[in-house]
């Protein structure tokens, strides 16, 4: 849960930037062969985990359905082979079916989480940013509420008290993760608003709404990505120690971290239901993360 | 600064009293009282649970449960475990000093990212600052009790050996059996301190007086040192307080694990059974511990970085 | 101390991740001659938390796994139970009594003669006010007693000698019942009396018992492990072990402490980690089908318009292939027919409807209903599809990868199948309390074989009766076989509430789980027999055991 708990350190230093330096953005991504990589990699991970229902239809196989060898005995933990490219699962189901199935799951509950941060965060953030006073105020108290929450304890007992299934999940995660996004996006607010110019216009009369758009917009845009990745990686490695927990997804519907978890007792049996939701995780994680890394370095106009 | 502090502990003590009221209703709206777990018990009659319930005063309404619990709290009067038949401060003091040593040792074992973030930055784009780099976001991306049942199964192959619970034959045993729990718990601090310390560095390294000490034809170490790492490291101080909570809910799954006799089990167990006093006592008690540290951060922030005032 | 008290309270659904009960082939192995010197200790790892009090007469919420262990070191009981036999027997070794109680003309009233050299740990003699103090604070409704229910069948405690117990009892009760309600467990009243019952504050007793009556006193315990030391006091057989430590593991690390010879028994070997263990070189795997084997079932809610109708469950019975089930449990598990696990030979009715696997049975069955496959969807009379949920308590893995099995066959049938996971008590609350459920995947085991003991889940409005499963005829033979005196008129009676009830099928016996336990090679002496707990069966046979060098 390391990661989940993680302080947001990611710090973006804000500048000037505006729409029209997306351009410059990507010359510079261009050139960071390591983020392209990640960012090749997610979505190749993204796109299979997606088709995963046509890629398992032309396989013919199905993520619940429970094989059996000629003899008609279950095929519980077959190894590797034909017929199962991945083996078995202990219930006899084709773990490579499951794997791209939980995907989908971990996938979903990670974007979820982040989409859920980002609405609420980052117009929690402009508006705390960009008002300060008694707005910044009100909107402190809850970010203040959520980071002083000991995590892990109220987690165990929302899940207990709200069923987990993927929405119920995300909202949770989201939940603790928006003040992140919050603190974050309303320091970029604050240093643009600082900046010369950005006094100058309103000082011309700029109206609130034009100010933010032309100029902080942009630069919220871009912690936001930022932020978001965070967000993805933190959401998939809490719900697989949630699953550990046994309060993440219920089987039978897969994902990830209940793969993972309940592959705790053949880990030497069958490493083939160990080690690929444990890979799948990791360069999920490994590339989401190296992404939103790489696109801070590019939105860092002084590098 | 003294009006400052009020300030701040009165938020605190408000923010304390929102969470409390929180949980104690979230814990009231699980389904399920202490009294689920003896359903399956074949005798169980319905007047058995009734007694149960009127011995725990669980039959108050909810309003009135949560005044006489308040009430009770404000004089430090947590109730009694209904599985320890204890006041629930007794027990959970029986239990912070293994969750304490965990985590503390963890700490440790995270400062390590101190040196390797400034490492990192002073070096940015060569090798040790791709490997660092590299290393962290592996790290990171492993569900660490993952790695620990890894680790398990690596050592009692290997080693013919495997850590449960604490070391009690002496000073080697202790860290023999802490050591593994504690490393993995502060991996994820590790990268946490790099990632900061590094991006302090780098930021501070573009400042404008860094650059005038450069021009001045101060050697690179005297740079580093009088310059860069005084004011990278200045904002660590908020984070350490942060951090400390995080440990606590981290060293839950590592008690799990290696049968640590820690906190984070108890509450797991008072969570699943509903020891509404116990459960409650450990979640008040992490928010102050919570609260403590991002209090002391901001202090401490105010006595080494003297451009802050307080107001 | 009570232990015999203990005893029929571990009948219920079970909490416990899997069947942790060994019963086993017999080993060939004798406990070599007693080795001088060296101090033996057996280490156990156990998944269980040490006991978090020690209150002879538990609460509800107190009793558990780790307090039963605690006791059956620590206590002994009046007489004892013959797993094999199926019947009560008093046993020198570990037994209070001289015999078997005398039963008066009426069999209500039960006469026990206590050992002349029976002593508290702390060297004072047991006697029959220990007995009478015990049971008249126990009986007490404020003190909350787990098994109160019992007790308050007790009329009277009679102690015409301190040497004689004569208990009587509210009517007269089949005698393997009686002879269990009459059983008492003495309290040392010279350490207890004028201390709180209830209180651990003021009666430290409860937190750290200090006087005892069986084997082992309690060394130490905390958070970690628990741990007993020889009685020096003890007038039974002596002990092999100067010492036993319970120490608490996690199931991740529990069989790894075994293989690294970090500990010497490991309690509870989950079923997947089976394979592991057999090949693993010094760990002795050891299994057995119990008189008081778990038993996997399904429940049905008769509530439910769909499960109210006797073809509907059949037809959903018959797509359950019992060898599938042996298989997800490991080969751990025999197909059980009747309501008895199937080790509790002298009661069970194996001549029952087995409802054999047969798809197109089903089928026609479901037709027969009146319900009709369109397509793939399974519809009622009125068109609409049919859906069904099935419940599982998270803390049991098996019961989970069951359910998403039931889900596939039933899916075959056309019948829409949800399957959710709940945390154990809100498992518990939804399905006793609220009764709120169309299918639950259960788990019974542990308790007494008495047949009695299946009384409240078929009985109408049986405490365990979540389902509304009502016949009169069995309710009937069911008060009849509590109070039957004739053996062989009570198997009749038992044999006919069996066929009645697998007839009626408000649940669907599944499999019995076999009991699984794993010591290290150097522990000698272990040979189950057909009870429960390996510690409590054939009269504490941990007395049997011992380390080899």
């Amino acid at each position: 849960m390391a990661s989940l708990e993680d302080p947001r350190t990611a710090v973006v230093i804000s500048a000037a930037s505006s729409w029209g330096t997306y351009r410059r953005v990507w010359r510079k991504l261009r050139r960071d062969p390591v983020t392209l990589a990640a960012a090749a990699l997610l979505g190749t991970i993204v796109v299979v985990t997606l088709m995963a229902p046509i890629i398992t239809g032309l396989l013919q196989t199905d993520p619940d359905q429970i094989l059996r060898t000629p003899t008609g005995r279950i095929a519980t933990l077959e190894p590797p082979g034909p017929g199962y490219i991945l083996g078995t699962d202990d219930l006899g189901r084709d773990a490579f079916a499951r794997l791209l199935h939980a995907g989908r799951v971990s996938l979903a509950i990670g974007f979820m989480v982040a989409l859920i941060s980002v609405l609420i965060g980052a117009p929690a953030g402009l508006l705390a940013g960009y008002y300060g006073g008694r707005v910044d105020d009100v909107i402190n108290a809850f970010v203040q509420f959520v980071f002083n929450v000991p995590s892990l304890f109220v987690l165990i007992i929302l899940s207990v008290v709200l069923r987990p299934d993927v929405t119920v999940l995300a909202l949770i995660f989201g939940f603790f993760f928006w003040p992140g996004t919050a603190r974050q996006v309303r320091g970029v607010v604050l240093s643009v608003r600082a900046l010369d110019y950005i006094a100058a216009a309103e000082a011309l009369g700029a109206s609130d709404l034009r100010v933010i758009a032309r100029h902080v917009l942009p630069n919220v845009v871009n912690i936001v990505l930022v932020v978001a990745g965070f967000d993805v990686a933190g959401a998939i490695l809490g719900e697989s120690a949630l699953s550990f927990l046994g309060f993440g997804v219920q089987v039978p519907m897969a994902s990830w971290g209940n793969m993972l978890s309940g592959s705790q007792d053949f880990l030497r049996r069958a490493p083939w239901l160990v080690y690929p939701p444990g890979i799948m995780i990791f360069l999920t994680v490994l590339s989401v993360v190296q992404l939103a890394d790489g696109l801070r370095d590019a939105f860092d106009p002084r590098v | 600064m003294r009006r400052f502090l009020a300030r701040r502990l009165l938020q605190s003590v408000l923010l304390l009293w929102v969470l409390m009221t929180f949980t104690f209703c979230l814990t009231r709206l699980a389904p399920g009282g202490p009294e689920s777990m003896l359903l399956e018990q074949p005798k169980i009659q319905k007047v058995d649970l009734d007694r149960i319930r009127a011995r725990f005063g669980l039959d108050d309404p909810l309003p009135l449960a949560y005044a006489k619990w308040l009430g009770n709290v404000l004089r430090l009067d947590f109730g009694m475990s209904y599985h320890y038949l204890r006041p629930p401060l007794e027990v959970i003091g029986e239990r912070m000093w293994a969750t304490v040593q965990l985590g503390a040792l963890a700490y440790a074992i995270a400062l390590i990212g101190i040196p390797l973030g400034v490492a990192a930055a002073l070096n940015r784009g060569r090798l040790p600052d791709i490997s660092i780099r590299v290393f962290t976001v592996m790290s990171d991306a492993v569900p660490n009790w993952w790695m620990a049942l890894v680790i398990i199964v690596a050592l009692s192959t290997f080693a013919g050996w495997v850590p449960r619970g604490q070391g009690t034959e002496g000073p080697l045993d202790w860290f023999r059996h802490i050591i593994i729990p504690a490393a993995i718990l502060g991996l994820g601090g590790i990268v946490g301190f790099t990632r900061y310390v590094r991006s302090q560095v780098l930021e501070v390294i573009g400042q404008d007086y860094v650059r005038t000490a450069r021009a001045k034809g101060l050697t690179e170490l005297a740079v580093a040192r009088d310059h860069i790492l005084r004011n990278a490291l200045l904002p660590l101080v908020t984070i350490f307080g942060g951090l400390l909570p995080a440990l606590i809910s981290g060293a839950a799954l590592m008690e799990v694990i290696f049968a640590w006799p820690g906190m984070g089990r108890l509450y797991l167990d008072a969570a699943l059974s509903r020891d509404y006093p116990l459960l409650l006592a450990m979640i008040t008690i992490a928010t102050i511990a919570t609260l403590l540290g991002t209090l002391s951060a901001d202090v401490m922030y105010g006595y080494v970085d003297p451009r802050i005032r307080y107001s | 101390m009570p232990k015999r008290w203990l005893f029929p309270w571990l009948t219920s659904l079970s909490i416990l991740l899997s069947a942790c009960t060994p019963d086993a082939r017999p080993s060939a192995q004798q406990p070599p001659s007693q080795t001088s010197g060296a101090v033996q200790i057996l280490r156990v790892a156990s998944l269980g938390a040490p006991p978090r009090n020690f209150h002879p007469y538990p609460e509800p919420q107190e009793y558990n796994q780790p307090l039963v262990d605690a006791w059956t070191l620590m206590g002994a009981g009046l007489i004892g139970v013959d797993y094999d036999k199926q019947d009560w027997v008093v046993d020198p070794r570990t037994d209070m009594a001289r015999e078997l109680p005398t039963v008066s003309n009426d069999g209500r009233t039960f006469t026990f003669i206590l050992r002349d050299d029976i002593k508290w740990s702390d060297g004072k003699p047991i006697v029959a006010d220990d007995f009478v103090f015990a049971f008249e604070n126990a009986r007490k409704e404020e003190n909350n007693f787990i098994g109160l229910d019992d007790l308050l069948r007790i009329e009277s405690v009679r102690t015409p000698t301190q040497r004689t117990l004569e208990v009587t009892l509210d009517q007269t009760y089949a005698r393997f019942i009686a002879v269990g309600f009459a059983t008492l467990g003495p309290v040392p009243k010279h350490i207890w009396e004028g201390k709180p019952w209830l209180d651990p504050q003021g009666n430290p007793e409860i937190l750290k018992p200090t006087v005892v009556n069986g084997p082992y006193v309690l060394k130490e315990v905390n958070a970690d492990h628990h741990a007993y030391t020889r009685n020096p006091n003890w007038w039974g057989k002596r002990p092999n072990f100067d010492e036993v430590t319970f120490l608490n593991a996690g199931p991740q690390t529990a069989l790894e402490l075994l293989k690294t010879r970090q500990a010497d028994w490991t309690q509870n070997v989950p079923p997947s980690q089976y394979a592991d263990a057999k090949v693993s070189g010094n760990v002795n795997v050891v299994e057995w089908t119990g008189a008081t084997g778990s038993y996997r079932l399904v429940l049905f809610n008769l509530q439910r318009p769909f499960l109210s109708d006797k073809r509907v469950r059949e037809a959903l019975s018959r797509a359950i292939n019992r060898q599938d089930l042996v298989q997800f449990e490991e080969g751990l598990a025999t197909p059980q027919f009747g309501l008895y696990p199937q080790g509790n030979t002298k009661w069970l009715n194996t001549s029952v409807e087995r409802y054999e696997f047969d798809l197109s049975r089903s089928r026609q069955l479901l037709q027969d209903a009146g319900y009709r496959l369109d397509g793939t969807t399974l519809r009622d009379a009125s068109g609409q599809p049919v859906k069904i949920e099935i419940i599982w308590p998270t803390t049991s893995q098996p019961r989970g990868k069951i359910a998403a099995y039931l889900q596939q066959q039933w899916k075959g049938l056309g019948v829409d199948v949800v399957v959710t996971g709940l945390e154990f008590a809100t498992f518990a609350d939804k399905y006793s309390r609220q009764r709120d459920y169309d299918v639950a995947m259960g788990t019974y085991g542990g308790g007494s074989f008495d047949p009695d003991t299946v009384k409240e889940q078929y009985r109408t409005n049986g405490t365990q009766n979540t389902g509304g499963y009502s016949n009169p005829r069995v309710d009937q033979l069911l008060e009849q076989g509590l109070v039957e005196q004739d053996e062989s008129r009570r198997k009749q009676i038992y044999d006919e509430i069996q066929r009645l009830v697998v007839d009626d099928l408000p649940s669907f016996q599944m499999v019995t789980l076999k009991g699984l336990t794993a010591f290290d090679r150097r522990v000698t002496g272990v040979s189950p027999g057909k009870g429960g707990d390996i510690l409590q069966q054939n009269n504490m046979q941990i007395l049997d055991w011992s380390l080899a060098q």
